[in-house]
């Protein structure tokens, strides 16, 4: 039931205009400010992450926390050796998706966004030569809860949101503040 | 290369054991150099993000080392050396003035007088290094007592009838109990358990000019806003400089051990910040560098006399590799039982240490250090979705809703578990690194079901709606608590140093650190390092007297 209700939130919000939707990260990567990704790369990225934490009726999600600047900016610092993986699994995925559904991931309905990374988690795509879909799908998603949940400060966790969500931010937000961050 | 002047005693590492040693030998009179690879850290350095905390090290340390600078290895299961592309698994020991005890969780346990003597009481363990220390509780315990009381420790004198006896009450009062604390000490009662406070190197009054904590949630894994956690760094090394005795060098790293062909160490060499090159000679040299880089510079370290490494001629160096397999369950409860008070671990359980019927040895239990949001995302009930709404809708909900109970199990050491040093990987500065081989003993993951078995208990006890154990022991035992590669003992043939911490055949070369450990027990170990530091420190002090009579 929960998946429905958040569909139809989706989907209402996109119609209203889909104010969570388009958050400031699509806007800005038009100024080239991505470090790693391409604009189609992002586009596949910024869709996975949304599943991964997706937006509910009340709290925002990976898109609204532009959780895609926390992992582009890793991917050329403490995740560079992630950087091959991810940028042969958005072709493979993106291949998968044209060759089955004749369109690209983050053009695809999201039940259909949903079932495909559920096939990827369990290395079950069915009619694809990409054997090992999990290894990336387990980077993605850990790389997702990191960019989430942790500080705005590595990118990601835009406005403290999920402090907000998880009613911490008094706890949190102020420690968070108080030192001068190193490099 | 440059050479510096002679000094008494040099000192490599100013951790929990080697801040100890400086502080001793620079007060007695002796001319002292702490080297330290790492710089002065602060309140300051701390991200207080999960992510680069020195608990989780996701995107790097904050109290370092830098894995470009620092790269180790490991043997994969095909046999071949791999580079660790992130500090998962590498073992880390934090860089900086007064290494893990700047950001420890502070736990300050004394090991018990069973864990002195292991072989004795449980007899040989197949495929295991178990053997009884040369020393006993009973030789420890005045050092111990000396530890609590300089570098500042909080406790309850008599909550715990598992303790070995003290002659001296801890220096301060325990903390109070935090509610998830005071639920689960009830709860233990009624199991007809001895539930007590946590030891914590942490002031819970004013102490030795410095402040009572202000139970900061984000304790462990970053420094304290206000020193009022206890490490070396704001006790021991502080005295030890105002002394004038006592130079300490950061930014230094030592490369190599200097043994002359008599079997006497004459001294280090070291590259400053600036990667140069110099020699230090001394009388003595003292390594309390951690249990992976101490065997590493003794592996380093070869001379004519000892081709495979200082005091390795019996291969024992690197070897007995052991940290903690923790283990332990979690509990989930149809209100908010976590408060935040900091640090979160405060209420323990030690009737599981020792005398368990078919175990070897035991571990405490205790309730976990508070978890911040991302580690939180990675908990969750076997079976549930780990991504999507269901995962999200889980961590909302329960965020505050959630006990964890663990503990850190006895590992059974042995002899395959080892640090080696790589024959292909350098540093930074061209010095072969730390490779891990070996994995833990398999006794260790059955140890740990009866751990978690028992934490399980517990929280069903307590009223949790649901609980699940996650249970440890598999892998190799590397990282935080790392112990044993340079084992004390009686017969050289079978250990790298006597019981001070002597290397066996070089009389002026000296281990103070987790290295000296013969087997682990199941605490946390810096209480133990840092009385190991004295207990070396007075051997020093008695037997090398001369040095100060000639200066």
């Amino acid at each position: 039931m929960s998946f429905i209700n958040r569909r139809n939130f989706t989907k209402t919000s996109l119609l209203a205009g889909g104010v969570l939707f388009f958050p400031g990260c699509i806007i800005k990567e038009q100024n080239s400010s991505f470090l790693f990704f391409s604009h189609d790369e992002a586009q596949c990225i910024i869709s996975l992450c949304e599943q991964i934490i997706p937006a509910d009726e009340t709290f925002g999600g990976s898109t609204d926390a532009e959780v895609i600047y926390y992992i582009d900016r890793q991917l050329v610092s403490f995740f560079k050796h992630d950087s091959v993986i991810y940028r042969d699994s958005i072709k493979k995925l993106q291949k998968f998706c044209i060759e089955n559904f004749d369109n690209k991931f983050n053009k695809l309905e999201i039940d259909i966004q949903i079932k495909i990374m559920e096939m990827m988690e369990k290395n079950n795509l069915n009619n694809s030569e990409w054997i090992n879909p999990s290894i990336f799908f387990n980077k993605i998603r850990l790389h997702s809860m990191q960019g989430f949940y942790g500080s705005p400060m590595h990118g990601g966790n835009k406005n403290y949101i999920s402090f907000d969500i998880l009613k911490i931010e008094g706890l949190l937000r102020q420690r968070l503040e108080s030192p001068s961050k190193i490099s | 290369m440059l050479h510096k002047n002679h000094v008494n005693v040099v000192v490599i590492g100013s951790g929990a054991g080697g801040g100890v040693v400086a502080k001793e030998l620079s007060f007695l009179g002796y001319s002292v150099v702490l080297f330290e690879r790492g710089k002065w850290v602060s309140y300051n350095n701390n991200s207080n993000d999960e992510l680069s905390d020195q608990r989780n090290q996701i995107l790097g340390a904050n109290f370092g080392p830098d894995l470009i600078k620092n790269p180790r290895s490991f043997v994969n299961k095909f046999g071949t050396e791999e580079v660790f592309n992130s500090l998962k698994g590498y073992g880390n020991i934090a860089e900086c003035v007064g290494s893990g005890t700047v950001s420890y969780g502070a736990m300050a346990w004394r090991f018990m007088k069973e864990d002195f003597k292991m072989k004795s009481i449980y007899g040989h363990v197949q495929g295991s290094t178990l053997v009884d220390w040369p020393i006993s509780y009973d030789d420890l315990e005045p050092y111990y007592e000396k530890a609590e009381w300089e570098i500042g420790v909080s406790g309850h004198n008599k909550k715990n009838p598992f303790a070995s006896n003290r002659k001296k009450p801890y220096p301060m009062p325990p903390f109070e109990i935090n509610k998830e604390g005071k639920i689960l000490e009830k709860a233990a009662k009624r199991l007809g358990w001895n539930p007590f406070p946590v030891p914590m190197f942490r002031n819970s009054k004013p102490f030795k000019g410095r402040t009572p904590c202000m139970r900061n949630s984000i304790c462990v894994g970053n420094a304290c806003p206000i020193g009022a956690k206890n490490g070396t760094h704001n006790t021991v090394i502080p005295l030890a400089i105002e002394t004038g005795n006592c130079d300490l060098k950061t930014e230094c790293i030592v490369s190599e051990l200097v043994i002359d062909n008599k079997s006497n160490v004459r001294g280090v060499k070291y590259f400053d910040k600036n990667k140069k090159m110099y020699f230090q000679s001394s009388d003595i040299v003292v390594i309390s560098a951690s249990a992976n880089e101490t065997a590493r510079l003794l592996l380093n370290s070869k001379s004519k006399l000892f081709p495979n490494g200082a005091g390795n001629n019996n291969d024992w160096v690197g070897r007995n590799l052991q940290s903690h397999a923790y283990t332990g369950a979690v509990g989930l409860f149809d209100y908010d039982i976590i408060d935040f008070d900091g640090p979160g671990a405060n209420i323990a359980i030690s009737n599981f240490s020792h005398n368990n019927e078919k175990i070897i040895g035991g571990g405490i239990i205790h309730n976990e250090f508070n978890r911040l949001p991302y580690q939180f995302s990675q908990i969750r009930p076997q079976g549930s979705k780990l991504w999507g709404l269901e995962h999200k809708k889980f961590q909302i909900n329960n965020f505050k809703r959630l006990s964890r109970i663990n503990g850190p199990i006895q590992e059974m050491p042995n002899f395959h578990s080892r640090v080696n040093v790589s024959k292909k990987i350098k540093d930074h500065w061209g010095i072969p690194v730390v490779q891990f081989s070996g994995k833990r003993h398999y006794l260790d993951h059955e140890h740990c079901k009866f751990l978690s078995s028992k934490a399980e208990l517990l929280l069903k006890e307590a009223g949790a709606v649901k609980t699940w154990k996650n249970i440890g022991g598999k892998g190799q035992g590397r990282g935080q608590h790392q112990a044993g590669t340079a084992r004390m003992g009686n017969d050289k043939k079978t250990s790298v140093t006597n019981k001070y911490g002597q290397i066996h055949e070089i009389d002026n070369l000296f281990v103070a650190d987790g290295s000296l450990i013969p087997n682990n027990a199941g605490f946390n170990p810096s209480l133990t390092i840092m009385a190991l530091g004295y207990w070396v420190a007075n051997y020093i002090s008695k037997n090398f007297k001369h040095l100060l009579t000639h200066q």
